[in-house]
């Protein structure tokens, strides 16, 4: 299990976050969606409420959670340039409670016609921070020489 | 009792046997069905493009003429001729496709006794069929902007140069082989038959390149944004005095294309030189005098018996063993991932003396060298062996291995790498860097999904 830092809390709650949650079907095509609700409730747990009972998501993380397979998040934040991905398992479905009370106050503060399914608990289990110098650097630690032999050559604007 | 196979086993390929299938006892469609279905772990278009190499390819009237069209880039028939059949026709043909994947498969135009793949216009776009039925689109790259240049001697710039693959400029020096003159040439190179054909068909061709024609041809090639990352040298041993003459033209030309690529685009060029199994001194020579990043040795076949039918001419002047031994030694000069042992998948079934019979023996040998070299950080290259003209296997009526025996390696030497290439160290995994791009084998395709 991955803990989230202050700074993946802070990202995931910020209304200025892109979320986007991608779960897989039988057949293991993805799927992915936008889930502005998406958010921390601690450092071992990712929430979103999700709208429909019946959608693809549901049915994916249903058919997918006792195989424990995961799911992904990503996240970009366009003010600070920061963009991550986590990977998780959809540990547990809530639809009454302190908590789903909490998600639904937020929901139908913006969508008040909307009748909810319930809110996923998701448990991280990998951080992968996608910026592009870091990923640049990482994958050539892990594959030797690259900066010799895949750099483009000639003048750059 | 079925023979045991150490480096088959250890990779989880012995329990699957090949099948020892004679050129030409399958169909096409058949054969190449029966290996998908039997190796599923290996992406079809790897196998695809195994078989494309195998059996070549020809072209139909419509497609031939559409690619007469100076949009793409056509093969300056520089090195090899590759082909199957002598290419005495005046039609271009562009060194290779591309997949839609981004599989690269070298063009390699074949006789109907091979039983090839046919490449046609449907609905405008190009693809490989085999007997009829569409198997994959391809696409043809754009000539490189110096193609048709001419450098300040006169010289035409793609003779000097050619386009290898989409990034790579790819320098053939001399399309002579000192081998040749005394029948020590190897068994499967039709080089100095290949130049003597172009010379008699009148093409714009020379024997050697002088060095202000590679400088202009760096020069000019590296105006064009966006297109070269790397440069690799190739062509005809000398081994006289030692490989000296070969090595200091070697020094001067890797010196000229890097001060070219200095001149014009401000930037280190990468170049890969293949060359000799030189001694330490020269192998240092040539990466302190001439700033060479990375070397290529091809020992061509791993089992020493059959480098000794095969390669007379390098047993002569190098020998098997130190041929190994100084690739080995060559990795504590260029560091791990710059060095390269090549070969020529397929050889190891040439017919008998020259190759094994039997396809798991002949795989198992070759993945012994494969994992010798892999577990010392040295690269793997080569191309697969194409049966041309001129060669001598081509004298004596060889045929192409089964597809099964490309499949089967490509898997091993995959495996190999995982296991030995340093990958779960986390020392940083070697893998065909050097190389990246090479339309006449599969090993980067496999080193794409590594």
């Amino acid at each position: 299990m991955a803990k989230l830092s202050k700074e993946m809390m802070e990202l995931l709650k910020d209304p200025d976050t892109i979320k986007t949650l991608t779960t897989t079907d039988e057949q293991g095509l993805p799927h992915t969606v936008f889930k502005s609700s998406l958010t921390a409730l601690d450092e071992n747990t990712i929430a979103y409420m999700e709208l429909l009972e019946t959608c693809n998501s549901q049915r994916n993380i249903l058919r997918n959670h006792w195989a424990g397979k995961l799911v992904s998040i990503a996240l970009y934040n366009s003010k600070n340039n920061l963009s991550y991905q986590i990977k998780g398992k959809a540990v547990r479905f809530v639809n009454y409670g302190p908590i789903f009370s909490k998600f639904i106050d937020k929901v139908w503060s913006v969508l008040p016609q909307a009748d909810p399914a319930g809110v996923w608990m998701i448990e991280p289990a990998e951080i992968i921070n996608e910026d592009y110098q870091i990923r640049r650097k990482e994958e050539e630690e892990r594959v030797l020489n690259q900066q010799i032999w895949r750099r483009f050559l000639g003048k750059r604007p | 009792m079925k023979k045991k196979y150490k480096v088959l086993e250890e990779l989880g390929l012995a329990e699957r046997r090949a099948k020892n299938i004679k050129y030409g006892e399958m169909g096409r469609k058949e054969e190449l069905e029966m290996i998908m279905d039997k190796y599923p772990e290996a992406p079809r278009n790897f196998i695809l493009k195994a078989d494309v190499l195998r059996r070549g390819v020809t072209y139909t009237k419509q497609a031939l003429e559409r690619l007469q069209d100076n949009y793409y880039e056509h093969f300056p028939f520089r090195l090899f001729q590759w082909h199957g059949m002598d290419h005495v026709e005046e039609f271009n043909i562009p060194t290779l496709f591309i997949l839609n994947d981004g599989t690269l498969v070298s063009n390699i135009l074949s006789p109907p006794e091979k039983d090839p793949y046919t490449v046609d216009l449907i609905d405008d776009k190009f693809w490989v069929l085999s007997d009829d039925e569409p198997l994959a689109e391809v696409h043809y790259i754009k000539r490189p902007d110096y193609y048709d240049k001419r450098t300040r001697s006169g010289k035409l710039m793609q003779v000097i140069c050619t386009n290898g693959a989409p990034h790579l400029l790819y320098f053939c020096p001399s399309v002579h082989c000192h081998y040749w003159n005394e029948g020590l040439q190897c068994k499967f190179c039709d080089l100095d038959y290949n130049t003597k054909l172009q010379m008699k068909m009148g093409r714009e061709y020379w024997t050697r390149i002088k060095l202000d024609d590679c400088y202009d041809v760096v020069y000019e090639a590296l105006k064009e944004k966006g297109r070269w990352k790397q440069c690799f040298i190739t062509g005809g041993s000398d081994p006289r005095n030692n490989f000296e003459n070969e090595m200091a033209f070697t020094i001067d030309l890797v010196k000229t294309i890097k001060q070219a690529a200095k001149d014009i685009a401000d930037s280190h060029f990468p170049v890969l030189t293949i060359i000799a199994a030189l001694d330490e001194k020269q192998m240092i020579r040539l990466k302190e005098e001439a700033g060479l990043d990375a070397v290529g040795l091809y020992f061509e076949i791993w089992d020493n018996e059959k480098f000794k039918l095969q390669c007379p001419g390098k047993e002569k002047y190098v020998g098997h063993n130190l041929w190994i031994e100084r690739t080995a030694a060559a990795v504590d000069i260029y560091g791990r991932g710059n060095v390269c042992a090549a070969c020529v998948p397929g050889a190891e079934m040439a017919p008998p003396p020259y190759g094994f019979e039997d396809v798991d023996e002949a795989v198992n040998s070759a993945l012994e060298g494969y994992k010798f070299f892999i577990s010392k950080g040295i690269v793997i290259t080569g191309t697969n062996w194409q049966v041309e003209p001129g060669s001598y296997f081509y004298k004596i009526g060889a045929m192409p291995p089964p597809l099964e025996f490309f499949v089967k390696l490509d898997l091993g030497r995959y495996r190999l790498y995982q296991e030995y290439g340093g990958f779960k160290e986390g020392k940083g995994g070697v893998y065909a860097n050097v190389l990246q791009e090479q339309p006449f084998a599969c090993y980067p395709d496999y080193a794409r999904i590594l």
